[in-house]
């Protein structure tokens, strides 16, 4: 945990999240979303008790970023074992926090986006508000629910993800031009991300 | 070594995939025919809480909010004061139907004097009709008949009872 980059990117994560759920996500917002489910009484009970366990959400949000991170780095690892057969997990690990950065872009631009353009939105915008994304091409209320999250991941930071990991693992590794970094890219986090698109797919199929 | 190990690499990512796609496709085929065998009320056997069999034929002609539950979860019972605020409804039958044993389902019918309401009936879900025909995952979860036996609405979580009647409605215009 010496990283200072990984540090900076939980720290930012974390204050978009809580900028996010003040600003974005107000009691009357859940009011009205939730109208047609529960009475007032019972939103009301459901609004405490998750003031009461917002911090734990937090914490998960790190956690989250943490694994993904590891994750990623242990796709890469893979990806330049079988190249160079040898193993780089710190290496790739810094290069996972470094293009990670590059989420942080529709974060902002989800806030800002609902901050000041769309001000009226209810609890479902927010969800399904991915911008650049083939999700934003259909109406996701109309979709089967295990369709969204493949055409979710299916955008244009995603993209420049994968960009940002190669050009950062030529810069890592000289001795791997921009195409064959490419090439560990997709052969590592690209089968890696194929796997938990399928994953999350299944298990939405199971419990929807 | 490196060559055994790639081909093992290969061999994993590939049978991972292969068991995910399997799922994936099975389970979508399943379902659409779920979706397809509960868009008319299928035939069913509940037990009533004082053991009278219960069957299609027990329906009074009247439109049927058909209500999976169970007893300990905290949704299923904000699902049940709304439909005793909601008070008497003429309209509508309510079936809360749950696989637990009857004296819970007894005590907790007790509890919320559900006795009392005429609409309201509480099953016992004896042959597992909540998975194996309306292929239920979590509780509550619920299904709104028309008169005739045809799926108007289904509903995942807590609803309203304004809701529910609302959507009734909409069907009779």
């Amino acid at each position: 945990m010496k990283n200072p980059l990984l540090w900076l990117l939980l720290l930012i994560s974390l204050t978009l999240t809580v900028v996010t759920k003040n600003t974005l996500v107000s009691n009357s917002l859940y009011f009205n979303s939730l109208a047609e489910k529960l009475s007032y009484e019972q939103i009301q009970e459901l609004l405490a008790k998750g003031k009461k366990w917002e911090w734990v959400g937090y914490i998960l949000v790190l956690i989250v970023y943490i694994i993904k991170c590891l994750l990623v780095a242990l796709c890469l690892t893979l990806g330049v074992f079988f190249v160079f057969n040898r193993f780089e997990f710190k290496r790739m690990f810094n290069i996972a926090v470094m293009a990670e950065f590059v989420f942080l872009i529709p974060t902002v631009f989800k806030l800002l986006w609902f901050l000041f353009i769309q001000t009226s939105y209810t609890l479902q915008d927010l969800q399904y508000f991915h911008p650049f994304s083939v999700l934003s091409i259909f109406d996701p209320l109309s979709l089967e629910p295990w369709l969204i999250y493949p055409l979710q991941v299916l955008n244009v930071f995603e993209a420049m993800y994968w960009v940002v990991l190669a050009y950062l693992l030529s810069k890592e590794l000289p001795e791997l031009d921009m195409n064959r970094s490419m090439t560990v890219v997709m052969s590592g986090y690209g089968t890696g991300l194929i796997i938990w698109v399928a994953f999350v797919m299944f298990l939405t199929l199971t419990y929807t | 070594m490196k060559k055994f190990l790639r081909t093992l690499a290969v061999v994993f990512i590939l049978a991972i995939l292969g068991y995910l796609s399997f799922g994936i496709y099975t389970k979508s085929r399943k379902k659409a025919e779920v979706s397809a065998r509960i868009s008319t009320l299928s035939p069913f056997s509940f037990n009533s809480i004082d053991g009278r069999k219960i069957t299609n034929k027990h329906i009074s002609g009247k439109p049927l909010w058909l209500v999976f539950f169970d007893t300990n979860c905290e949704y299923c019972r904000m699902e049940t004061e709304n439909i005793l605020k909601a008070g008497e409804w003429k309209d509508i039958q309510i079936w809360l139907v749950s696989a637990e044993p009857l004296d819970s389902l007894s005590a907790f019918a007790a509890k919320y004097r559900l006795n009392s309401l005429p609409h309201v009936q509480v099953l016992n879900d004896t042959h597992h009709a909540a998975f194996l025909t309306f292929n239920v995952t979590s509780f509550p979860a619920s299904f709104l008949y028309d008169s005739n036996g045809t799926l108007i609405k289904q509903y995942k979580g807590v609803v309203k009872v304004e809701t529910v009647l609302k959507d009734y409605a909409g069907t009779m215009l």
